[in-house]
């Protein structure tokens, strides 16, 4: 045999391959043409004979006409395969996975941090037990005047165990912070204090705990204007990019000018008074204040503002929630649907 | 304290055009809280509901909100002192002595005789009565009218009762008793002080009348008190002795002694206008305190300072005069401001800018941002574990629950707390919340019972504040953080609440190895079911089985496993943890499964450390299964574990792997007689 023949006796293989690759299916048509018995295989075993000139070239037509098989039958695969059936129900529901939820008030908090982190604001928390001291006295609160009384305080002590302290009560306001952060470090000062707080109170409107956020910034020249500003961009982050709010002049000891602010939700709101809702009270850190805590008001003023976080939360978000204290009685009905 | 003032009284003193809703939108942004107006049936009249914040008492009357109206709208204010005829000579003897002049600050009198003790007119009593008081008869009546309209409390007694007809303002005795108008017995003391005659206390000061001195339907000749007080003293009084009454709560703010006469005189005329009686005293008047007013100096640069708005001297100056306030500008652009006889309320320059302030418009008062410098602070690094450790709990299917902070006597039963190891309030709202919490475990218990018949399975958590207290000092405060679930089978329940655990420990990086919990029995748990949780050999909290005997009690179906951590230790494990790169080996791990029968009462943990000790190359093993019943002989229990081996250097083959394998068996065959199940 020499190499035209060779040539030959592959083309007239790839003929019959051309034929049989109609009725064969894949499996035989390598065994009949690639397979260890195969024609194309026992030619292979032939190129030995051949002048040793021309065995090269018939090796390398042998390659090609392999290769031209193997990407023939590759083809003949992917055009036969059939789908393998896995009885798959797409319409059936996924595998439970818990859903943790976590609580609105927490929610709110982070939320509220948030807001004033943008701002340069650092979140800071004072206790909860506290001296009468930090939450009244040191705020220019006169000895047992009337306006203790509308803070409806839980005492621990009936009587001062400490000379320069006092009695121990659950603060009723996060403003006890105020003067503890300035003892704590020098202006300026950009506190967000959200802590729990304690009121003597309970309604479908007022809980005996719930949680209050309370600003307290403290710089030179620091003034009402600034803290308008906040006010802007809190109501607008908080409620909505419209919010329209007020300023009503109101009194606390520890603010002067003292006033508290409503923001606008609408008549048919039920939580606001006649479309107000009232968010907390703010103003111009009083110069006694500012004493107690050992800063000069002549050379520093600041600016305040005390607010709760569940009534407020609650109050727009179109929640619905008339009795609040079901914040706290660990209903798990109530707690999966926030 | 809210006032109610009808429109058409308000018109009385306030010469205005506007309506009622524009004066409710209006006055709010610069004082007075109008709450709501309500239309009043009786009156056909709107009624402004008012708040009155405790430093503005004297805006508590139908004059004082029409004084501040005025002073807002620019509408004229009409009231004047009314002008009575006093008679020459005095025709009944009266003598008036302040013993206590630190307490009684002024006290005035006038007497008139031929009064009739009629029903009121109509005009009078419907107001009344459309806020909310009872006619009673004209002398009572006219003054609580005048308690309304002027704001000022003032008192009627029948003349004749008085004794010796001397009026004597002194400290009570200590035993005395007085029968007030009500009918009420009322013990006094020498802190409380009382209106006497020569004989017996007539009135608690301030507070109440007596009923011995009351007007009655024989009362000719009467005398009519308008006096001033020391507040706190009066406020102690009515306080002690459960007499809220209005004049009570007027005079404990601070009213000013010069309003009294104003008040006197207003009494004296209506009784006079309305009866044919006559005026048969001088205006009686003994002062015991100075009552020059104040003066402030004023600087309006404060303005600017305090309000970023510059207001000028002359605009301040407009501004103080309409609120009624006396101003001249001296050379240096300063106010010598003199403050009016009615504000109590105002001692300082800042205090002058509230008032520039609110009647400028906080409205007017342009926004600005914060411009100074960023404080370099770091958030309370607590805040921040907290928020962490939260994401996590409710990443892995938790959900979280807030409590009360404040528990009762049952919470300490089943924890087996004594009352001397909480914080216990003295005024609390019910004795359910009398104890402030040291633990949230009880808290939990209570949470199961209450949810476990609407919900098959709960799986929660709590991190909230826990108070330890301190004697004589603020309690130790700090978070706990609490995980439960509940379930029919202890020791799964068990593994599922220590599985959170692991998972967060995991998720911080701890290395569980170090997790240990050693059986401890702790309440309310039940014996042997209770471990103390350790890492680092740090004490960290505990967690246990919900005790039948608290489940009989409380009637709880289901078991309940409850953890608690002090959140404080945690955080100081979590802080220590530094994360590094471990090389990872090329050559993949070879991993078998292996079941021993081992005696039942083998702990996991020892059969572990067993293996992982028999060589080095013995990466990590794991729990697959454990199995007792059919098969397996009583007493013992079938274990299956997976060894994972890996040599960082080359891949093991089989025959490395059966050699390590032969001496796992043997090593547990020696030490606890484990045969290995095939």
């Amino acid at each position: 045999m020499n190499l035209e023949e060779f040539k030959q006796k592959l083309s007239n293989i790839f003929s019959t391959f051309k034929k049989d690759k109609e009725v064969l299916s894949v499996d035989e048509l390598k065994i009949k043409y690639l397979g260890r018995k195969s024609e194309f295989v026992s030619m292979l075993r032939l190129i030995g004979t051949l002048p040793i000139s021309e065995r090269k070239e018939a090796g390398k037509i042998a390659n090609e006409f392999k290769n031209k098989i193997e990407k023939l039958l590759e083809k003949l695969e992917s055009e036969n395969n059939q789908p393998k059936n896995y009885n798959l129900d797409v319409t059936l529901p996924g595998k439970k996975v818990p859903v943790g939820h976590m609580h609105i008030t927490t929610q709110t908090i982070r939320e509220v941090a948030d807001i004033f982190k943008k701002l340069g604001f650092y979140q800071v928390r004072y206790p909860e037990v506290e001296w009468d001291y930090y939450a009244f006295t040191a705020l220019n609160f006169p000895e047992d005047h009337p306006a203790r009384d509308e803070w409806e305080t839980f005492f621990i002590d009936s009587k001062p165990i400490n000379s320069k302290y006092g009695a121990r009560i659950l603060t009723p306001h996060t403003s006890s912070g105020q003067v503890r952060e300035m003892e704590k470090r020098k202006p300026p000062i950009r506190m967000i204090n959200i802590s729990r707080v304690y009121r003597r109170q309970m309604s479908v409107r007022h809980l005996m705990n719930f949680y209050q956020f309370e600003g307290l910034v403290i710089d030179k020249n620091i003034n009402i204007g600034h803290l308008k500003g906040i006010l802007d961009f809190f109501v607008k982050k908080f409620i909505g990019p419209d919010t329209k709010y007020r300023i009503r002049p109101y009194h606390f000891p520890f603010t002067e000018p003292s006033f508290e602010v409503d923001v606008w939700l609408g008549k048919e709101n039920k939580m606001a008074k006649d479309g107000w809702l009232e968010i907390g009270g703010a103003g111009m850190v009083h110069p006694n204040v500012l004493r107690a805590g050992g800063i000069d008001p002549n050379e520093y003023s600041g600016y305040a503002f005390g607010w709760g976080i569940e009534r407020n939360k609650l109050s727009i978000g179109g929640i619905n929630l008339e009795d609040i204290r079901i914040l706290y009685q660990t209903d798990i009905r109530f707690l999966e649907q926030f | 304290m809210n006032v109610n003032i009808p429109f058409s009284w308000l018109k009385e003193f306030l010469k205005t055009e506007r309506t009622a809703e524009e004066l409710a939108k209006l006055l709010p942004l610069h004082g007075p809280q109008v709450e709501k107006i309500t239309k009043n049936e009786l009156l056909n009249d709107d009624v402004f509901e008012i708040e009155i914040t405790p430093n503005r008492i004297d805006m508590a009357s139908v004059v004082g909100i029409a004084r501040e109206a005025s002073a807002i709208t620019g509408d004229k204010f009409l009231f004047s002192e009314p002008n009575l005829n006093f008679p020459n000579n005095q025709k009944y003897e009266l003598s008036i002595n302040i013993e206590n002049t630190e307490k009684c600050y002024r006290y005035c009198a006038i007497i008139i005789d031929n009064v009739e003790v009629t029903k009121s007119p109509t005009w009078l009593s419907k107001r009344l009565e459309a806020l909310g008081h009872n006619s009673i008869n004209l002398l009572v009546d006219i003054s609580n009218y005048v308690l309304i309209e002027l704001g000022y409390p003032t008192h009627v007694f029948d003349y004749e009762k008085i004794a010796g007809s001397q009026i004597i303002v002194r400290n009570a005795k200590n035993g005395e008793k007085i029968t007030t108008l009500d009918g009420d017995v009322k013990e006094l003391n020498e802190n409380d002080l009382v209106i006497a005659d020569r004989e017996k206390p007539i009135a608690i000061a301030g507070v109440k009348g007596g009923i011995n001195t009351a007007v009655d339907a024989n009362t000719k000749i009467v005398v009519i008190e308008a006096a001033s007080f020391e507040p706190y003293s009066i406020r102690k009084t009515a306080r002690r002795l459960d007499l809220h009454t209005d004049a009570a709560s007027y005079f404990e703010k601070g009213l000013s002694p010069i309003s009294a006469k104003v008040a006197s005189l207003r009494v004296a005329e209506l009784i006079t206008q309305n009866t044919n009686s006559q005026i048969a005293s001088n205006l009686i008047d003994v002062t015991t305190i100075d009552t020059t007013l104040r003066k402030i100096n004023f600087n309006p640069n404060l303005n600017e300072r305090l309000l970023g708005v510059n207001i000028t001297t002359q605009e301040s100056k407009e501004i103080l005069e309409k609120l009624g306030f006396e101003c001249l500008i001296n050379d240096n652009k300063i106010l010598e401001v003199t403050v009016p006889f009615f504000r109590n309320d105002i001692w300082h320059d800042y205090d002058l800018v509230e008032e520039i302030a609110r009647i400028y418009g906080y409205q007017n008062i342009p926004s600005k941002n914060l411009d100074g410098e960023i404080p370099n602070v770091e958030d309370d690094e607590i805040i921040e574990w907290e928020n962490s450790v939260r994401d996590v709990l409710v990443g892995c299917g938790l959900t979280e629950q807030f409590s009360v902070s404040m528990v009762g006597d049952k919470a300490l039963e089943i924890m087996g707390i004594e009352p001397s190891e909480v914080l216990e309030i003295i005024n609390p709202l019910s004795v359910e919340y009398k104890y402030m919490r040291r633990e949230l475990i009880s808290t939990m218990v209570f949470t199961f019972k209450n949810n476990e018949d609407y919900v098959e399975k709960l799986n929660l958590f709590e991190l909230n504040m826990v108070y330890h207290p301190k004697e004589n000092d603020l309690p130790d405060e700090f978070p706990m953080l609490s995980i439960a679930t509940n379930g029919r089978n202890p020791q799964e329940i068990f593994l599922e609440v220590k599985g959170y655990l692991e998972y967060l420990l995991n998720k911080f990086d701890v290395n569980l190895d170090d997790l240990i919990l050693k059986l401890n029995d702790h309440l309310p748990f039940e014996k042997n079911a209770s471990a103390d949780i350790w890492i680092n050999n740090e004490l960290i909290g505990k967690i246990g089985i919900v005790s039948d005997i608290v489940m009989k009690e409380l009637g709880l179906k289901k078991y309940v496993c409850i953890l608690e951590i002090n959140f404080l230790k945690l955080v100081n494990i979590l802080k220590e943890i530094t994360k590094s790169f471990k090389p990872i080996s090329k050559f993949p791990p070879a991993i078998r499964d292996y079941s021993f029968i081992v005696k039942e009462n083998l702990l996991w943990n020892d059969l572990k450390n067993e293996v992982v000790n028999v060589s080095k190359l013995i990466t990590n093993v794991e729990l697959i299964d454990i199995y007792t019943g059919k098969g397996i002989e009583k007493g013992y229990k079938s274990v299956t574990l997976r060894v994972f081996f890996q040599d960082p250097n080359k891949t093991l083959t089989d025959e490395e792997v059966e050699e390590i394998t032969s001496k796992i068996i043997k090593r547990l065959s020696d030490k606890f007689s484990a045969t290995l199940r095939t």
